[in-house]
């Protein structure tokens, strides 16, 4: 049995997964499932059919689209909608930020110079998207900065189970709990972040990264004055 | 795109995994095929690419056998 282990091929499809324009019946479900919203029972492509009024085969569409995108989770015996309550989201999110720091440090000892481009194209994305106040783009773009920057180490264990958590049910999760003022400060600590890569600082580079995934908004404080109260305590 | 009854039985022969530490139950034929099937769709599909190395010691277990 052959796993693929190019990470390339692997960030591809995790890209792909990631950004996917699904069928628009389905984002309010999405949106139910990223508020925590429906109750934890088990899914099949039947129940989508019968939710949508649609066919199996289209059921089966459905089904394979939000399990690629973390809408739907397995359990022992069966698949159940994703577990995105406050209390997983941040066991989760604090997963995703002990990778991302690490990856983050490495810098001291990698040349990212091949991937700083990269970087730089999403962080502007991630602005324009900020300006717009569009929360779900800057995560999702923050989430493919961050599929970039783990690629980058070119582990495909490690990548696989970065991507079992970074889809897009946590960038829809994420976003849920964004307050006014959190796309600008996304974008802020995303920009000043990738700076930090781009001068080897890797502490400020990690740091970011980890402010990012547990960051409780102040609206009205400006996200270096908030992040530079957090590191005084 | 993966097809859920593929993925149906993976799961369960995941969980039989889990519980009794073998697969010696499943046809190992049909779940490399199946296994094969759903990581051409997607490598990053969690049961397959943990099915993956279990099947290759299942079938290692096998041929020690005889």
């Amino acid at each position: 049995m052959k796993t693929a282990d190019d990470v390339q091929v692997l960030y591809d499809q995790a890209a792909r997964d990631l950004c996917a324009l699904g069928d628009p019946r389905l984002e309010e479900l999405k949106w139910r499932i990223a508020r925590s919203e429906l109750q934890y029972h088990s899914v099949k492509p039947e129940l989508l059919a019968e939710l949508f009024h649609e066919t199996l085969e289209w059921g089966n569409s459905a089904f394979a689209a939000l399990r690629a995108g973390g809408f739907i989770q397995h359990q022992l015996t069966y698949f159940t909608w994703a577990r995105l309550d406050a209390r997983s989201k941040s066991y989760d999110f604090d997963i995703l930020a002990a990778i991302e720091a690490i990856v983050a440090m490495q810098c001291r000892y990698f040349d990212l110079t091949p991937i700083l481009p990269a970087l730089e194209r999403l962080a502007i994305s991630i602005e324009d998207s900020a300006e717009r106040e569009d929360l779900l783009d800057v995560c999702i773009n923050a989430q493919h900065l961050f599929l970039v920057l783990v690629a980058s180490v070119n582990s495909p264990d490690l990548f696989r189970e970065y991507t079992a958590l970074a889809k897009a049910s946590h960038a829809y999760a994420w976003s849920t709990s964004l307050s006014e003022g959190g796309a600008a400060c996304v974008s802020a600590t995303i920009k000043g972040m990738v700076q930090a890569l781009a001068d080897r600082d890797a502490a400020t580079a990690a740091r970011a990264a980890t402010y990012l995934r547990g960051m409780p908004i102040m609206p009205g404080v400006a996200p270096s004055q908030h992040l530079a109260e957090r590191q005084a305590t | 795109m993966v097809q859920f009854h593929d993925l149906e039985i993976l799961l369960c022969a995941l969980h039989e995994f889990e519980m009794t530490e073998s697969v010696d139950g499943f046809d190992l034929d049909l779940l490399e095929a199946t296994c094969a099937r759903v990581l051409s769709a997607t490598p990053l599909e969690p049961v397959a690419f943990r099915m993956a190395p279990l099947l290759t010691h299942a079938r290692e277990m096998a041929a020690i056998r005889g």
